[in-house]
């Protein structure tokens, strides 16, 4: 009997819970800044499968990553990632603190 | 560094130079040995983990290292539970021995390379794929058929090549912890590190062992034997300015493992019911070796390469008032000479052989029988020359003819020819060829361990070392097909057989609890396996393999004429599906494989259950499923893994044979003449779960 009062209570506070939670999770939402994806493509000493091993080992665990391609005939790492976590200079450093070169096309 | 370890690693392929057909390194095979991997983009995410290579000449089934991270791999045996090519199964169910067939053939028949040097023979083969920890491995390439003449005739189904961490990983730190839910725990170290632009070093460590041991299916035989094993080794790589490069290791084990009746003792045994029988086992081991790679043309076409091996183990080994104690000292050597004239036309010569001295002292002492040959010493040597010649048509077409001659002692000159194909009318579709013949010499008891684990006598040539030779033809076709979320989409179908011109006999159905040996003599023996393989991507980051083989083994028995060869399942088919999330951060492993049935021993037909009811009516065993499932978290240098074996709890039912004890239906008198704990075909355990970590720290 006790757990059917109990029960009956909770179920007459959802609608309540609810009412009061969604405005509060819309402002949430509003007030969110909206995830800026840039994508940014290195020219990198790779050499070899080694390489490529240890710069996806690494690298996919930096902050704000969220894809990498690499391609090792043309020695080009492409990131993808959060603008509002890193950039490309974090991101140019952490692959140079793994012993690569590191520049943009450009910069070649 | 990563010029350096181009360099080194460049250096490898050359070194590793003995033949096209040699198995290439993992290090340089992902590019160089794959024509379609140095155009693609590495994708993160994609994990390739078991592959057919589609530019090697033999059909080869690669496990890379994402492979064997699929499962607990905690040694080499568990790393084929993947493959269908190859079946893992017990010698016993008493000494934990894990042995392998390929081809439907015990996997006495298949070359085992440490780095393309012969190892796991003679005495170091009963327990070898124990001594190879998983996490020390690299990668795995499994070859059906006949590979390079240069390594030996010893080849007859295939080849096993195992690639070790190297001294150029850029990663001076690899720990791995694993426990199961049995209490089997494993800890392996592994530390690279390179002194300089020339030298460069691994160290490896491994400790496994159980802490407590258990009878799930209450028989009064331990599941799984008490064990201990600590096994270390160091390679190191010296790469010279002029390209010499200098491979040399050093590898120490020993492994302690009480098996059968707890509170077994082999010096209060006696042959009564009442004394708990069991098996303890020491073995130790001790490898070294030395490779010399010599460019003598600046561009390195012309190059010599040398290579010695030398391997001491010591098996010393009890069961119930039986003894084994035995040590073989062998050496291996080759030389070799390479000269790749132009991009069409390469020839090798190598001049090589191995040496296996062994020493034993064998008394076999149960119920019916009491054999005591006592101490004794044999010799073996063998020496040959051989030849390989490639010839390649663009990359279309490519061709290697092999032909080795070797002098065996007390055998006498036999020539090993050898012939591989291979053509891509397509650029989508590779066909491959394989033919010739290998020898062996047969170590009957070493090779058949179990039969120390069972009441039985033996009869018969259990102590003679025959030459066993045999043929072994096939091939493979294999379609790369447009669809998939990569280019690794693929169809292949392969046939291979093996054709026994001579081959020691093992024979269980001969005589009443009793194991015959004898040779062949002109009767016949052969296997006929046919598999089918299909692999893609079916979108980023899903990866589906099927694989199924179908294997028809006959072998023509004293008495019994040509029958099914007893315990080797008919088929088997794998299916495993692999996800990772994004950037590989949570990897998902499911695989599920069902085992064929198998013709049972003509004794076990009238076995029954403890329900009374036949355990093998129809003469063969029950097809049975087996599930695997693991979960990997990934992050920065740290990987934690939970998984789960045999998910289904299927166990093998009385896998220990013979008459039981008195008020105990249970339990098997194991001093009987009928007692057999050789007859495994199925799981001994039942579920298992297991917790692994794994950390790296790159350079």
């Amino acid at each position: 009997m006790g757990k059917l009062i109990y029960a009956a209570v909770v179920a007459a506070m959802l609608p309540l819970s609810m009412t009061v939670a969604e405005p509060v999770m819309a402002n949430v939402m509003e007030a969110a800044p909206k995830k800026e994806l840039k994508t940014v493509v290195f020219n990198v000493g790779l050499h070899c499968q080694n390489c490529v091993k240890k710069v996806q080992e690494n690298i996919s665990f930096e902050k704000g990553v969220k894809s990498l391609d690499i391609n090792l005939e043309k020695k080009t790492v492409t990131i993808t990632y959060d603008a509002a976590k890193t950039d490309e200079a974090t991101l140019k450093k952490a692959i140079e603190k793994l012993g690569y070169t590191c520049g943009k096309p450009e910069e070649k | 560094m990563a010029a350096i370890a181009l360099a080194n690693v460049t250096g490898a392929a050359a070194f590793d130079m003995g033949s096209a057909l040699t198995q290439t390194p993992d290090t340089t095979g992902i590019y160089d040995g794959r024509a379609d991997s140095l155009d693609a983009t590495v994708f993160v995410g994609r994990q390739n983990g078991n592959y057919l290579s589609r530019g090697k000449e033999l059909r080869t089934e690669v496990i890379s290292s994402a492979g064997l991270k699929k499962m607990a791999c905690c040694n080499l045996a568990e790393s084929f539970e993947n493959s269908a090519s190859v079946t893992v199964g017990y010698s016993d169910a008493v000494t934990g021995a894990r042995q392998i067939r390929l081809l439907g053939l015990s996997g006495i028949y298949t070359q085992m390379l440490d780095e393309n040097r012969p190892s796991m023979r003679g005495l170091a083969a009963p327990f070898g794929l124990s001594y190879v920890p998983g996490q020390w491995l690299e990668s795995i390439q499994v070859s059906k058929g006949l590979s390079s003449v240069n390594n030996g005739a010893e080849s007859i189904t295939g080849q096993i090549n195992m690639e070790y961490r190297k001294p150029t990983d850029e990663k001076p730190l690899f720990l791995n912890a694993s426990v199961m839910n049995d209490t089997k725990t494993d800890f392996n170290v592994a530390s690279s590190l390179q002194m300089g632009e020339k030298w460069s070093t691994v160290l490896l460590g491994h400790v496994s062992g159980n802490f407590r041991t258990f009878d799930h299916n209450h028989d009064g035989f331990m599941d799984d034997p008490e064990m201990f094993q600590v096994n270390v080794a160091n390679r190191w790589l010296y790469y010279g300015p002029t390209g010499v490069q200098v491979r040399f290791g050093l590898r120490a084990l020993q492994d302690m493992r009480k098996g059968g009746q707890s509170g077994y003792d082999y010096k209060k045994y006696t042959l009564a019911s009442t004394s708990p029988w069991g098996s303890d086992i020491i073995n130790r081991q001790l490898n070294t070796y030395v490779k010399v790679g010599v460019p003598i043309s600046e561009d390195n076409a012309k190059n010599i390469a040398f290579v010695a091996d030398y391997t001491l183990t010591d098996m010393n080994l009890r069961a119930g008032a039986s003894k084994y104690l035995a040590t073989q000292n062998s050496g291996f050597f080759n030389v070799l000479f390479q000269d790749e004239i132009n991009d069409s036309h390469k020839f090798t010569l190598a001049l090589g052989g191995t040496a296996d001295w062994f020493a034993e002292d064998f008394m076999r002492k149960v119920a019916a029988q009491k054999l005591e040959p006592g101490k004794k010493s044999d010799a073996f040597y063998n020496a040959g020359i051989s030849g390989e010649y490639t010839f390649h048509a663009g990359d279309k077409f490519s061709s290697i003819v092999g032909l080795r001659g070797d002098w065996f002692n007390g055998e006498g000159f036999k020539a090993v020819p050898r012939l591989t194909l291979k053509y891509s009318p397509l650029e989508q579709i590779v066909l491959r060829a394989n033919g010739g013949r290998g020898l062996r010499r047969a170590l009957p008891v070493i090779d058949n361990i179990g039969v120390l684990s069972t009441g039985k006598s033996f009869t018969g040539a259990y102590s003679e070392h025959l030459l066993e030779d045999a043929w072994t033809f096939g091939g493979n076709a294999t379609f790369y097909l447009p669809f998939g979320a990569s280019d690794d989409t693929y169809l292949s179908f392969d046939y291979f057989g093996t054709r026994f011109a001579e081959q020691m006999v093992v024979d269980y159905e001969h005589g009443l609890n009793a194991i015959d040996f004898y040779a062949l003599g002109g009767k016949r023996s052969f296997s006929d396996n046919y598999q089918i393989d299909f692999n893609v991507e079916a979108f980023r980051r899903f990866t589906v393999s099927a694989t199924f083989r179908y294997t028809d083994a006959k072998v023509e028995l004293e008495g019994r004429g040509l029958v099914e060869r007893p315990m080797t399942s008919r088929y088997k088919g794998v299916l495993n599906l692999q996800y990772a999330t994004n950037l590989n951060k949570w990897i998902f492993d499911f695989t599920a494989s069902v085992n064929g049935k198998a013709r049972v021993y003509e004794f076990m037909k009238d076995l029954r259950g403890d329900d009374g009811k036949l355990l093998y009516a129809d003469g063969y065993t029950p097809a049975y499923p087996l599930l695997y499932l693991q979960v990997t978290k990934r992050f920065k240098g740290v990987d934690l893994y939970l998984g789960a074996e045999n998910l289904t709890n299927f166990r093998q039912k009385n896998v220990v044979i013979g008459t039981s004890v008195d008020g105990m239906s249970s339990h098997v008198d194991a001093s009987r003449p009928d007692f057999d704990a050789s007859a495994v075909w199925g799981p001994i355990m039942g579920t298992k779960f297991y917790l692994g970590v794994r950390f790296t720290l790159w350079k």
